[in-house]
């Protein structure tokens, strides 16, 4: 075997691993294995407006998943990103609910602000986190996941309280907004086109920023050494900042796609776990950019497809959540246990 | 509502008539979506249930559900996305289980005008912005709570009775005055006590559930409640922290009770502190939907269904009920039953006027009943509660 | 008893450590191991008490053959080491370490008692209610050993013990091995890098040299011939060679650095009230025991620990409380002692080193690498390479090559630890460089003759406190030994003043 070919390997021997996981674990809850699995693809990528659907999907994942190879690449733990979504959500709303579509300016520009806007409030709840964290000595774990509640009580209480429906507050969320304050949809109309255009953009722009820029450097030298860091007057602290703000603009550019672009307003847990899944989906990629579209595709297809399991085999669907865990897991394991690992670097 | 029954036979005779055109006609599918897990103990699967009924009692339907259909569960899966999956599978009847289906709902059914929607617990119809498609069915919950208030203020030895509020909104806080309306009844009516004795406080959590650091944790708000003297909860949150701090309490050897919601065997886990649940039926209140969409006979509604006060825990009969449970006294017991029989008969009216919003601002005026759409949108808790009306 | 290691072969991947290597160790002796960093000393001694398994070759223990040892195989044979780093646990007490030594627990009563009859036996003075993080590091080499004697082990294997204690604690380290063999039944075999310990010390040294045995002499002996095993001829001329002379200072005038009455406020200890210049051209020596001070002023110079009162200026910038980046635009840089941990950047490639170093340059960095990182200071692999690879001498010639020209004051932490003779001689003439370029050196060392050989002018440190200010002239084994263990102080010696 060939140093090249290793890594081909590897890869193929933890995917038949995750693969043979989950036949057994589909056998074991009492579904056809091959079937399921079947349903599950067809669901994803089945037709024109599933894989639509799962664009839609992959569009915040994608973004999110950008967002967090930026604050991984300065070993940070960005747990947060559900709350940047959230507040990107929110800030995103408030401008477009204030914009008049009628009058004022073009509802383009309208949109853009909005967009702009989303970032801007995904920024300022990732500073946050990351002013905790360089200034106060708190882990930025323990405040993402602080600040992803305190995001999410923000939403509901906006939605139930200052911003709720005329008439009766609704946990279907606020208002929808004006059409022409809809990102525009070409093709499918769940789905507009300008969300995946923007997360293919903002990926390329996050790979460049890593891989070809000095900021990059910085970044990985601060991962890689802290101290070292501060010794060569790299000033880890700013760039421990400066990568929660690019990520955090990024995350929020995710809530406001998902408001202008699918929800068409300010829904409770409108950031649905993406952060989350995204984190997933980097670790699954195990830190390589060419990878993470990939696994960002794949668990796109892997939540939309799920919605098939009780609809066309009556099965419980959190089936697919568990799927996705053991995946995770499996290939994991699987690339430290593989086998022919004779060869140990000294 | 004494209407139910009459429209009840006219269904049947309809059904009688149409019998031989439905066996002609291919099996009725019908799609549930349900906002939590079907198997929930609460608020999904009492629908769920409702939709296996409904396949039991109409030959060869056939039920298409998706649950956990919200955004932290299935984030990207929207309404009209499933709608689109239920009506490719053959799929012409849809129920939406919950409150914030509600614009997705509305979409899906402008994009199907083919197909015919219910909308459980929505009020489109009623505002006018519903397409000719789309209907919608509540339960009036609010007798089952009256009953509640009533078993609560029956029981209390201090007066005081707290109410466990899920997040403010119209339907929460009719369902809290309902619960308050009973309970005065009792304190006053039944049990002969001063207005001014009777102290009935809601504490709202935030969310139909607990969401550490989202919500205010319900074991430490019903903890709270029994420590400054509130000897009954009723819980009007979908998980059933109420009960379990009571049953603790009751152990440590305080004589405190409390009331659970949504699910009819929601006692069995406590049953001494238990002194009942109201309850969603939704059998009997989805059957005649179906059996309308079938016949051909079905049009968009507003269809609020009283319980069936005389069949009161008769799952074939009432949409609502309330199934008392054994920490209430026999004697108690017996005034609920002349209660409930009360409201049945019309001899007993809570949402007569005078009734009086929290701000003073008149909610029913002297001698006439609110109307449905009053009692809908509901802006505030009524004078003598204690609590927030709205959030802050 | 009587230990042979008869041809031993133990590979890490490539790298052979120990070759084909044969030794007798005696009863009633003591045997020092000798080489260079790397040469297989450790692993040889770690084969010998079951750590790692050997490749090939056995061990014979009082006649009986093992083709390799466990771990508890070692110590029921009544084999023993004291590692070079204690394996201890900081948090707890003297006497909780000493019951958890290895075999059964012992009970809190057992476990005093046992530890007041050896210590009693052996001289030590260790109190049982004291958490190890407060002994010092000779405390807490008696406490391991009182654990090793009190298994009764019989063959004891010490892997540099000297570094990190005074002089005063290794003349009680050497009675206390000294009284251990005196029975004849028991032996002792010592790992170092230092000829004149094994002279002191040992009645045979074995030397290794790239994990082959390269000759065994008994005492006493040749210090030429055993320098010749050690690093082959060449090197050896120029290792018995003097050091130069340290540099004079360049003049009096504005110095480098000026501190007064200085507070340093380190992650784990405070140092208190420094007053201090140091001219262009000087070469300053630290002294003090690990955790006395000197380290902490080390990092304060260098804007890492931070300044919290008085008053510091270097090249005559106010810099008490300043954030790092005004000390490196100052001038100032540090060499940590812990290379790769505080210095490099394990992941990241040479190149990649020479860009963030020089970020204003990083266009030209292949240049930069080429001419100043191989051409001055001989860096000896590719630009390419990651900096895990780096051999401990490449890492310093790295680190060192990063530093800019213009630096007005050098901080260097232990710069030779670990590294072999040629480039322990680089680094030096390198300083002595920068000092007469019009640099300021100020340097720690563990190694005291090292540190008195290469200083200009010593300042020693004892229990975060600076207890002396030492002139070339002044600089005494004995005395900078006692003042850094606080036997005596600067006063009552008439030290304390500045050259």
């Amino acid at each position: 075997m060939t140093r090249r070919a290793a890594p081909l390997v590897r890869a193929a021997w933890a995917l038949a691993a995750a693969f043979a996981v989950t036949l057994g674990i589909l056998l074991a809850a009492g579904a056809p294995p091959f079937a399921t699995l079947a349903v599950m693809a067809e669901g994803g990528l089945g037709s024109q407006a599933a894989a639509l659907r799962t664009l839609a999907a992959f569009t915040p994942l994608l973004l999110c998943g950008a967002a967090l190879c930026v604050t991984f690449a300065a070993n940070l733990w960005n747990i947060g990103v559900e709350g940047q979504i959230t507040m990107g959500a929110i800030f995103a709303q408030g401008c477009l609910r204030a914009a008049d579509p009628a009058g004022g300016l073009p509802a383009g520009l309208d949109l853009a602000l909005g967009l702009a806007a989303s970032a801007l409030g995904g920024l300022v709840w990732a500073l946050l986190a990351g002013m905790l964290r360089t200034h106060g000595r708190v882990h930025e774990i323990f405040s993402g996941l602080g600040l992803n509640f305190v995001a999410m009580g923000v939403s509901l209480w906006l939605i139930l309280g200052p911003w709720k429906r005329p008439g009766m507050a609704s946990m279907s969320g606020t208002e929808t907004l004006d059409q022409a304050l809809w990102l525009p949809a070409l093709g499918g109309r769940p789905m507009s086109m300008v969300g995946p255009i923007l997360a293919v953009a903002a990926f390329v722009g996050a790979a460049w920023l890593l891989r070809r820029t000095f900021f990059g450097l910085t970044l990985a030298a601060v991962r890689q050494n802290a101290l070292a860091a501060t010794r060569l007057g790299l000033r880890p602290g700013l760039r421990i900042l400066a990568a929660m703000g690019i990520c955090g603009a990024l995350a929020g550019l995710a809530g406001g796609i998902l408001v202008a672009g699918l929800y068409h307003r300010l829904i409770p847990s409108i950031s649905g776990n993406y952060g989350y899944t995204a984190i997933l989906a980097v670790l699954l990629a195990s830190g390589s950019l060419l990878a993470l579209p990939a696994a960002c595709l794949f668990f796109a297809v892997l939540t939309v497809g799920s919605v098939q399991l009780p609809l066309s085999l009556s099965l419980d669907s959190s089936l697919a959540g568990v799927l996705q865990g053991v995946l995770v897991l499996t290939l994991f394991a699987a690339r430290r246990l593989r086998p022919l690992s004779r060869r140990r670097e000294p | 509502m004494r209407r139910a029954p009459t429209t009840l036979a006219a269904l049947a005779l309809c059904l009688a008539l149409a019998a031989p055109a439905l066996a002609a006609d291919k099996p009725l599918t019908f799609g549930m979506l349900l906002v939590g897990p079907y198997n929930d103990k609460g608020y999904s699967q009492a629908q769920y249930e409702g939709g296996k009924y409904v396949e039991e009692h109409v030959p060869g339907a056939k039920m298409l559900y998706l649950d956990k259909l919200n955004p932290a569960d299935r984030p990207g899966v929207t309404v009209p996305q499933v709608v689109d999956d239920l009506a490719a599978k053959g799929a012409t009847l849809i129920f939406a289980g919950s409150d914030d289906m509600k614009d997705g709902i509305r979409e899906a059914a402008e994009q199907h005008p083919e197909l015919t929607f219910v909308h459980i617990s929505g009020d489109d119809v009623l505002t006018g912005k519903a397409p000719k498609n789309l209907g919608n069915v509540f339960s009036k919950m609010e007798y089952a709570k009256m009953m509640a208030g009533f078993s609560a203020a029956m029981t209390t030895q201090t007066g005081k009775i707290g109410f466990l509020g899920p997040l403010i909104n119209d339907e929460t806080r009719r369902l809290a005055d309902a619960a308050y309306l009973g309970a005065r009844y009792a304190w006053e009516k039944v049990r002969g006590q001063k207005p001014e004795a009777l102290s009935f406080k809601v504490t709202w959590i935030g969310f139909w559930f607990n969401i550490p650091g989202v919500t205010s944790d319900p074991n430490q708000v019903a903890g709270s409640f029994f420590d400054q003297g509130y000897d009954v909860v009723i819980s009007g949150i979908d998980t059933p922290e109420a009960l379990t701090v009571a049953a603790a309490r009751r152990k440590a050897g305080a004589d405190v009770h409390a009331l659970p919601y949504d699910f009819k065997q929601a006692c069995d886990s406590a049953p001494e502190a238990c002194l009942g649940v109201p309850y969603f039926n939704w059998g009997p209140a989805l059957l005649p939907i179906v059996k309308d969409v079938v016949a051909g006979t079905w049009k968009p509604s507003f269809v609020w269904l009283s319980p069936d006060f005389a069949a009161l825990n008769d799952p074939d009969k009432s949409p609502v009920g309330f199934l008392p449970g054994q920490g209430l006294s026999a004697e108690s017991k017996k005034a609920l039953d002349q209660f409930t029989a009360d409201l049945g008969s019309g001899k007993v009216d809570l949402f007569a006027g005078p009734l009086t919003y929290q701000d003073g601002t008149v909610f029913v005026p002297a001698g006439r009943t609110a109307t449905d759409k009053e009692l809908w949108f509901c802006p505030q808790l009524l004078k003598g509660m204690e609590g927030a009306s709205a959030s802050k | 008893m009587d230990v042979v290691l008869s041809h031993i072969v133990k590979r890490f991947g490539q790298l052979i450590a120990n070759d084909d290597v044969s030794l007798t160790l005696e009863a009633g002796r003591i045997h020092g191991l000798l080489g260079e960093n790397g040469a297989g000393k450790s692993t040889l001694m770690k084969v010998l008490c079951g750590q790692l398994s050997p490749e090939a070759g056995e061990i014979v223990v009082d006649g009986a053959a093992h083709a390799r040892l466990t771990p508890d195989a070692a110590a029921a044979l009544g084999i023993g080491m004291l590692p070079q780093d204690p394996l201890d646990f900081p948090p707890l007490r003297v006497w909780e370490n000493f019951a958890l030594g290895g075999g059964p627990v012992l009970t809190r009563r057992e476990a005093r008692s046992r530890l007041e009859a050896v210590c009693s036996r052996m001289g030590f003075c260790l109190r049982p209610d004291v958490p190890v993080a407060d002994l010092t590091v000779a405390e807490r080499q008696h406490l391991e050993l009182a654990r090793l004697f009190d298994r009764d082990v019989r063959l004891l294997i010490l892997d540099e013990p000297t570094s990190g204690i005074s002089p005063a604690q290794k003349r009680t380290l050497f009675a206390v091995l000294r009284a251990f063999v005196s029975d004849g039944r028991r032996l002792v075999a010592l790992v170092t890098h230092k000829l004149t310990e094994a002279r002191e010390l040992c009645d045979a040294v074995a030397i290794l040299r790239h994990g082959r045995l390269a000759g065994s002499f008994a005492a006493p002996f040749d210090t030429q011939d055993v320098l010749t095993a050690m690093f082959g001829a060449e090197v050896a001329a120029t290792a018995t060679a003097a050091p130069p002379p340290p540099p004079e200072p360049l003049g009096l005038g504005t110095p480098v650095l000026r501190a007064a009455n200085l507070v340093i406020a380190d992650d784990k200890a405070v140092l208190r009230d420094v007053s201090l210049e140091v001219h262009p051209g000087e070469i300053v020596g630290l002294a003090g025991i690990s955790g006395g001070g000197q380290e902490a002023l080390l990092r304060g110079l260098a804007g890492i620990a931070r300044s919290v009162a008085g008053e510091l200026a270097i090249g005559g910038r106010d810099l008490a409380g300043r954030p790092a980046t005004d000390f490196l635009a100052a001038g100032v840089h540090y060499l940590p002692a812990a290379r790769m941990e505080e210095g490099l950047f394990p992941g990241l490639s040479l190149l990649d080193h020479v860009r963030l170093a020089f970020p204003d340059k990083r266009r030209e960095a292949r240049a930069i690498f080429a001419e100043r990182c191989v051409g001055r200071f001989r860096l000896t692999n590719t630009p390419n390479a990651r900096a895990d690879a780096l051999s401990g001498g490449n890492q310093q010639r790295l680190l060192l090559s990063l530093i800019p020209d213009d630096t007005r004051l050098l901080l260097a932490d232990n710069p030779t630890r670990g590294l072999d003779a040629a480039s322990i001689a680089q680094i030096w003439d390198h300083f002595r460089e920068r000092a007469a370029a019009g640099a300021a050196v100020v340097f720690f060392s563990e190694d005291l003759d090292e540190l008195l050989a290469q200083a200009g002018r010593v300042l020693v440190f004892f229990n975060r406190d600076m207890a002396a200010d030492l002139p070339a002239a002044s600089l005494d084994p004995g005395l900078v030994g006692d003042l850094m263990t606080g036997r005596s102080t600067a006063a009552a010696n008439g030290g304390g003043s500045a050259p």
